[in-house]
Order: structure tokens, then sequence, then C-alpha cells
């Protein structure tokens, strides 16, 4: 995965919010909205063939599940291989903030 | 992955966003942008390209083959079968009619002479040359020639080496296009009478004699004497325009002759010209007229009539006849090719039937006919390939057959291998093999409705099979006609008589090095060798001559030029050629030629006047109806002396035996010879093994080089070429007949297990078992017939086409006919045994009870 492109860095984003736990598309989004202290809005147009990727790939998994308020939804969580491939970059999220900021110069 | 589920994922969202949010679904749906757009997006993701698809559906594939190995055993064995015969072959015709001589723009390179009688290979005489050729001809770019005949020469030095030497003109290299290795090519003062002598090696020679030493270049060498100092090398791949062997080139240094001056010989050169670009030979052949209108000027008089211009591409010189003959070959490989992709194709369309149910389901689950039809090519691609991987080992076997079936049967065949031009068509012919054998499933699966798969029930309607199978046997027919054909031609040429007993006589081919023995030398080495060989135990006749039968003859004299006492004029033109032999005493009891009338030589004839031996045809056209015993001939007109004749020998097929006797007389070699001979060949009739004769040989000379072979061996030579197309096409009859065999086989057993049903209710009603088989067999019977009565057709076409080659029978020759129908019914009988066996053993019980 080359980190210096866009696609990449969303990619990234996703891996690391998975890594504290199951999410569904939403949460995802959701989440990296949050961590940015609202400062990174989410494509949403580009989140999902994003996760659809990293499904392909097999660094995620999905399911459907049914959520807390009763809604189905497709749950992602982090797969072994993902979770290495995360190791693998070694970057903590505090150190992702360039990533992020380079994200922002684009979004 | 569904398409509904992307489609649900995105609306789950858009519910979550609008209660999150707390909007409504419209202004949550709008944040995602386009739906449509995302949705498209992400099914793109599962999507694979094409080569991931291609290699899913090989890995399919494969896993249905390992299912079902004895399907996929048989067919891949059966197309490897035929696309390692035609690799194999392809690899040895390629050279004689496809690949391109190895020259610079070879296809414009010519060879070009007179024709006369003498030869069968156009000639240019050196007169002719100095006088008239020197200014290049107009539709030539360039001329050059070397000498017809490569000379045997010697190395004298420290490793005495007997080898071949032919004499070129400086600029042969130039007109060919091809340069040298190492050193440098000849210049044209090396080619001037009398300059320092120079020579060009093979590279063979260098790594032999030299071991790529570069100093060996500039070095000198000892030939026949002289010194002469070797100034280039040639390259690794570098090919005589005449297909020789030798290995030292020397300049011919053809020196210059005034027009007008009388020249007493003249040698013979071959001539290679470079057409202008866009020249046809035609247009060559035509521009040339005038010059060979003076050529004909330094032709004797009485020839004139039977000398002919002739132009041609220096492949047709090289390959000659071989052309045909491989084109009959490769004719041959492309049916057994054929015969292997019906019998495959046969195969997949019996396995498709039986997939009905496998396909009714896969269309069930989403896959479309397209997909089916792809998945089938893909199946019978996969096959070809791996049946082209596994034929390329099988060529490489076959090659190697080839190549020991007949050395001298067919030009360059030494040279063939399976590189990289032989590789590609090998993976061409196996995509094509591939496509061509799944055609058929492929197109049945588009034709097949969803669950009723009526396409792949239509495959397997015996209509179909059958005419399938009656394909397949019409070409084996056509191949096991043409190949009994072609056999019985090879047996009765090797019955034909003669002449002469070619059965227990050793041959042994001695040249002598001029520079070594002198004139007399000579004749006293040739007389030590004869009566050393005489006492070899178990000889029981030894005799010298300068030629042997058949062919080899190396002196001729023209007929009309023969004196005869008594004649009253010679005949109009050139009455042809006449070899002639001059030979020992004994050479008539070695060679077990009869003599029909008078004697045979004595001894006392070497000493005496010159005696002579005519053969029966010659004495004929000599002296009609009169006793040609003690009367006088000249066989050079006022040139030679005049011989009496003693004898009347039985005539010889000196030209092989598919040509009638030639008029031959027989010279007795005198004790002292006035010219003594270098080459001489020593015929003992004996069962002395060679070794024996070797001793003797160099007891003589050490250092004396000689080729022993026996008589039967070089008149088996004769034929070489024939034998290898014959033994060649049977072999492929006979991968054909095992095709035919497997495929009648299959489709029977299929048939009869598809009718167990019928066969089990007719049973029940009081068939015997005899009348059930033999139901089997009369169909069997009735399909072969069919396809025996096409191959009769298709044999008959290609009778016309191989005609050539036959001897001594005729198309519809009725024993190799009845042999071949002879040996299609006990095969093809063999090949429905097994399923009338089974038919003829249903148990009508258990047939019912399963139904």
């Amino acid at each position: 995965m080359a980190s210096d492109t866009p696609q990449a860095a969303l990619e990234l984003l996703i891996l690391e919010t998975l890594r504290r736990g199951p999410n569904h598309g939403f949460g995802v989004a959701l989440s990296i909205e949050e961590s940015s202290t609202g400062l990174l809005r989410v494509e949403e147009g580009s989140l999902y063939p994003a996760l659809h990727r990293l499904e392909k790939a097999g660094l995620i998994e999905a399911d459907w599940q049914t959520t807390n308020n009763g809604r189905r939804a497709r749950v992602y969580s982090l797969t072994a291989a993902g979770r290495k491939r995360l190791k693998q970059i070694g970057k903590s999220w505090a150190t992702l903030s360039e990533g992020v900021r380079r994200v922002l110069g684009w979004a | 992955m569904g398409l509904n589920d992307h489609h649900e994922e995105l609306e789950s969202h858009v519910a979550m966003r609008a209660e999150h949010d707390g909007t409504d679904t419209n202004a949550a749906r709008r944040r995602l942008g386009n739906m449509l757009r995302t949705e498209e997006d992400m099914r793109r993701v599962w999507v694979s390209p094409i080569w991931d698809v291609l290699a899913q559906d090989a890995r399919f594939a494969w896993r249905s083959f390992r299912r079902s190995p004895g399907f996929a055993l048989t067919a891949v064995g059966v197309l490897a079968m035929g696309l390692g015969a035609s690799t194999a072959l392809f690899s040895v015709l390629d050279r004689i009619l496809f690949r391109s001589l190895p020259y610079a723009d070879a296809g414009r390179l010519v060879s070009v002479g007179l024709l006369a009688p003498l030869d069968s290979n156009e000639f240019l005489l050196t007169t002719d040359y100095a006088q008239l050729w020197r200014e290049t001809p107009a539709p030539f770019e360039s001329v050059t020639t070397f000498f017809r005949g490569a000379a045997p020469c010697d190395v004298m030095d420290d490793q005495p080496e007997r080898l071949s030497c032919l004499s070129i003109e400086a600029n042969f290299l130039r007109v060919l296009g091809v340069s040298v290795a190492a050193g440098r090519d000849f210049t044209p003062a090396d080619d001037v009478p009398g300059a320092p002598l120079v020579a060009l090696i093979r590279h063979s020679l260098w790594a032999r004699r030299f071991g790529l030493d570069p100093n060996a270049i500039g070095r000198a060498l000892n030939l026949d004497g002289k010194q002469v100092r070797i100034v280039g090398v040639l390259r690794p791949d570098f090919e005589l325009p005449n297909l020789g062997g030798s290995e030292v080139l020397l300049p011919s240094q053809i020196p210059p002759i005034p027009r007008g001056a009388h020249v007493q010989s003249s040698g013979f050169l071959g001539g290679i010209a470079r057409l202008k670009p866009g020249v046809t030979p035609q247009q060559a052949y035509a521009a040339l007229q005038p010059l060979f209108r003076q050529m004909l000027e330094n032709v004797p008089a009485a020839f004139r009539r039977e000398v002919t211009l002739r132009l041609r591409t220096l492949r047709d010189r090289q390959m000659g006849d071989a052309r045909r003959q491989a084109w009959l070959l490769l004719g041959a490989v492309v049916v057994l090719l054929l015969i292997a992709c019906v019998n495959v194709t046969n195969l997949l369309a019996t396995r498709l039937a039986t997939r009905e149910r496998e396909f009714a389901v896969r269309t069930a689950l989403g896959a479309s006919k397209a997909r089916l039809a792809r998945l089938a090519l893909t199946e019978s691609t996969l096959l070809a390939l791996v049946s082209g991987a596994l034929g390329l080992a099988l060529a490489a076997a076959m090659l190697r057959i080839f190549v020991a079936m007949a050395p001298g049967g067919i030009p360059k065949i030494q040279q063939a291998s399976l590189d990289l031009r032989v590789l590609t068509v090998a993976l061409v012919a196996s995509l094509a093999v591939g496509c061509m054998t799944g055609l058929w499933p492929a197109f049945a699966m588009l034709r097949s409705e969803t669950l009723h798969s009526r396409g792949l029930a239509a495959m397997a309607r015996p209509w179909a099979r059958l005419a399938l199978v009656t394909a397949q046997i019409a070409l084996t027919v056509a191949m096991l006609g043409s190949s009994s054909l072609l056999l019985r031609s090879l047996w009765k040429l090797a019955a034909e008589p003669l002449g002469f007993d070619s059965t227990h006589v050793l041959v042994a081919r001695v040249s002598l090095n001029a520079a070594k023995y002198r004139s007399e030398q000579q004749a006293a080495f040739f007389e030590d060798l004869l009566a050393r060989a005489s006492q070899i135990q178990g000889v029981a006749a030894a005799a010298l001559s300068d030629s042997l039968p058949p062919r080899g003859a190396t002196a001729l004299v023209i007929f009309a030029n023969i004196e005869a006492e008594g004649r009253p004029s010679p005949p109009e033109g050139t009455g042809g050629m006449v070899p002639w032999r001059l030979v020992t005493p004994r050479f008539f009891d070695v060679m077990r030629i009869p003599i029909v009338r008078g004697r045979a030589f004595e001894e006392a004839d070497r000493k005496g006047p010159p005696a002579i031996i005519l053969s029966e045809s010659l004495a004929r056209r000599l002296f009609p109806g009169d006793n040609p015993i003690g009367k006088h001939i000249q066989p050079q007109r006022g040139q030679s002396a005049w011989h009496v004749v003693v004898g009347i020998a039985r005539d010889v097929r000196d030209e092989g035996p598919t040509a009638g006797p030639k008029p031959t007389f027989y010279v007795v070699r005198p004790r002292s010879p006035a010219i003594g001979r270098m080459s001489m060949i020593l015929t003992l009739r004996s069962d002395a093994p060679a070794g024996w004769l070797r001793q003797e040989i160099a007891a003589i000379d050490p250092h004396q080089p000689v080729e022993i072979e026996t008589l039967q061996q070089r008149v088996a030579a004769e034929s070489n070429p024939r034998r290898f197309t014959a033994w060649l096409v049977a072999l492929f009859a006979g991968f054909a007949l095992l095709l035919a065999v497997a495929g009648l086989s299959g489709t029977a057993s299929y048939l009869v297990a598809q009718r167990r049903r019928e066969i089990g209710v007719r049973m029940a009603l009081g068939a015997t078992p005899t009348a059930v088989a033999q139901q089997v067999l009369r169909e069997a019977a009735t399909w072969t017939a069919a396809g025996a009565c096409g191959g009769i057709v298709l044999a008959g076409a290609s009778a016309k086409l191989i005609r050539s080659q036959f001897f001594g029978v005729t198309a519809s020759d009725p024993a190799s006919w009845s042999a071949a129908m002879g040996v299609l019914a006990l095969a093809l009988g063999v090949a429905v045994l097994r399923p009338a066996i089974r038919a003829a053993r249903t148990d009508p019980a258990v047939t019912l009870r399963t139904e």
C-alpha cells in the first residue's frame, strides 16, 4: 500500500479506526470525524469502496449484524492480516497526523 | 457478494446518518453523493480483471480434470501424440520448406548454369566463366562461383589429417552476404593466379584443430605439400550453398582466358548469382538468353541440342526432389493431427453430455451461457497446452528416431532441432488445437437452454458422434492406404534385381595424397593393397575399380564418340552419356555380374593389348545383330587406343532400381597404368571383418585414411529418401489407426451404456446375448464401412499427389488395399469387441430394476 496517495491514507485511517474495535461503515466515518475533532470529514462516497477494497485484500472482514437499536448493518472488523499490516506500517495515530493533514489538503 | 448487499449497506448507512444528524434521509443521501456510482465502485472492487477470470476458469477446469483423470489422460495422450509428431516433423521439414537460407536476403540468390545430360545439377564451364561472365550479366547484382566437387586434401604437418577442400571465388562470402567470425575475408588480390596461397577455415576445424586459438589466424598450414596461410575463420553457423562439409576454402584463382582461345579441358563451376532487387528468376532467365547462345559456342557441336540454360533459386537447387516428399509428409502429419482433434472433440462431447446436470446447476446459480461456453474453450485449451508440453518431450524422442531412420533421407536433417522457432510453432499449434476441439462443445453451450440443456443432448445424439467416428475412420483409411502403397513400393524396390549381388561385399574407398604418392607410386600402392587383400583369410575374391554401381561412375564418354569397328556411321546427336569403369580382373567375381558371352578379364589382359567388356545393352547398340566378341572399339574416337572386346556382361541397374539399365563398358586396369589414380575402390567378396582390412592398409601406410562400408549399405542408401517417407507415413498411419480404435471403442461403449435399458428390455423379451452382440457389431460395421468408403475416395485423391513416390504399384494396387483393409477390419473388430461383449452380458433383471 503506497502511503502517499489520498486513497492509501483513507485506508490507513479505516484500519486504525477498526483497530479499536469492530464497527460499521457509518461508525467508521463518525469515528474518523470525532478523532480528528471534526477537522476531517470523510468523503462518504469513497469510504465504502475503500472498505470493500480492504475486505477483498483480506485486511478486514465483514458480517451482517443487528445494531443496539435494532438496525441491520454490515459490521467490519480487523483480521490478523490487517493487524499485521498496521504493525508493519508501524505508525501511531499521532505520527499519522502528518498524513491526515495531507489528506485535509486534498479533501 | 450480491448487488443487493451493496445497496442495503448504503441504505443502512443513510438511515444511521439521518438518525445521527437528525435530518431526513434525503439530506443523508445527498451527503453520500451519487449513490448509484458508489454502488458501482463497490461492485467494481469485486470484479476481477480478465486474467483473474481466466486463471479462475483454468483452476476450475483443472479441478474438473482431476475428478475424471481417465478422460483427461486419454485426451492428453491423444493430443500429445498428434502434436508431438507434428512438432518433430515440422522441425525436420522447416529447413526444406520454410526457413530462409542462412544468407542475407536469401530469396534473391539463384543458382545458374548449363544443364546437360551428364549431370542433374547446372554448371558453368571455367572457359565460359572466364570469357563471358567477368562482367556481371545485367539481371544480377553480383555473381560468384565455386568449383564443383570438393577435393580431398591432406594436412601434412605434425598432426596429419584428411580434410575436404573447396575452391571458391574471392567474392563468395560477400555475394552470399555473410561475414567471417575472425580474421579477414578473401580479397580480389588472393584470387589472382600465382598469389600467395591463403585459406578460410570452418569454425569446426578451428575448434577441433586449434582449440579456437586466435593465433591460428595467420599461421601456415601444410596442405598437400603447399604452405597455405589461414586468413580467416567462418562463423559456426556458416553453411556452404552445396551443403557440403568442406572445412577449408581456398581461392579458385581462375586464370583469365582470352576470347577465342582454344582450351583443352575446362573445369566445372557452380554458379551463384544475386538478382537485382525486383528482378524475378523468370525475367533473369529471359535476359540471359543472348549470353546462353554465346556459351553454346564453347559446347561441342554434338552436344548443343541437349544443353539448356537453367536458373533456379538456391533453395530449389539444395532441396531438389526433397520438397515434394516434404509436402507429402507434412500432409500426412496434418491429417494425423486432424484425426487426433476429431478424437478429442468426440471425448469432450461425451463428457459434456454426462455433465449435463452440473451445467444445469451452474446455470441456475447464475452462470451465463457465455461463461459456460468460455469454460468449455478453457478446458480444451488447457488440455491442448498440457498436451503440447508433453508433445515436446515426445517430439524430442521422435526427432531422434527420424534421424536414425534414414540419415541421408532428407537434406539438413542432422541440423533439425527444437529451437525457439519450432517451439513457437508448437505453441501456436497447441492453441489452435485447443480452439478447434473446444469449438463444438462451446457452441453447444451457447445454444443450450437453461435447465434442459438440449444443445448438450444434441451432442450426445448418436448421429453426431457417429459422424465424427466415421470421419476419423475415413481419414485413417486414407492414411493406411497411402502408407501400404508406399511400403509396397519400397519392398518392390528392394526386391528389384540390380544386376549384381550386393550381399557379402565389403567396400573400401582409398584416396591417396597426390603430394605424397607420385603416379607410379600410386599404382604400386594399389597393387600391394590388392595383393594383401586377396590373401586375407575368408576373402573369396578381391578387385579394384574406380567406381561402383549404383551411380558413382566418374568416367563418362559421349555415345556418339565411341568408334566401333564396322559400325556404319555415328548416330544423330550425342546418343547420351556412357559411363565406364576401370576394373581389375576379379571385379565381375566380386560383384557377381554374369558374363553372358565371351570371357571375363584375365591377368594376362593387364599386360597385353587393351581389353574391353561391354554391357549387353551397349553391345546391342554398337553391334546390332552382330557378335561383338573380337571386334575393336575406340572409346574416344581418334583419341584413345583401340580395345578388343573380350566379353559381354549382364546389364547393371546403374542408376538405381527406378531407372532402366544404362549402357556401360569396363576397361581392364593395366598393371602399370600410364596415369595413376589417386582414388580407387577396393571390393572384397568376403565375410571378413572390416578390421582386418584396416590392418592391411595400415601395414602399407599407417597414415592412410580409408572409408569402409558394405555394398548393401551403399545400395540401401540409394533409397533412403523413399524409405524415410514410407516409414514415416506408415508410422503416422499406425498412430491414426490407434486413434481410430480408441475413438470407435469409446463411442461404442458409450452407446451401449446409454441403451442399456433398451437392451435389457429386448433381452427380457427373449433376445439372445449373441443377437445383442451381433447388433452392436453390425452397427459398428456400418459406420466403419461408411468411413472406409469415404477413405478410399480420399486416398484416391491423395494417391494422385504422391504417385511420384510409387514404384511397381498403381494407386489401385489390390494387394496394398487388401492389406490396408485387413488391418483396419482387424483393429476395429478388436475395438468393438469389448462393448459388444458388455452388451451381451447385460442382465435384464438388474437393468430394469435400476430404471
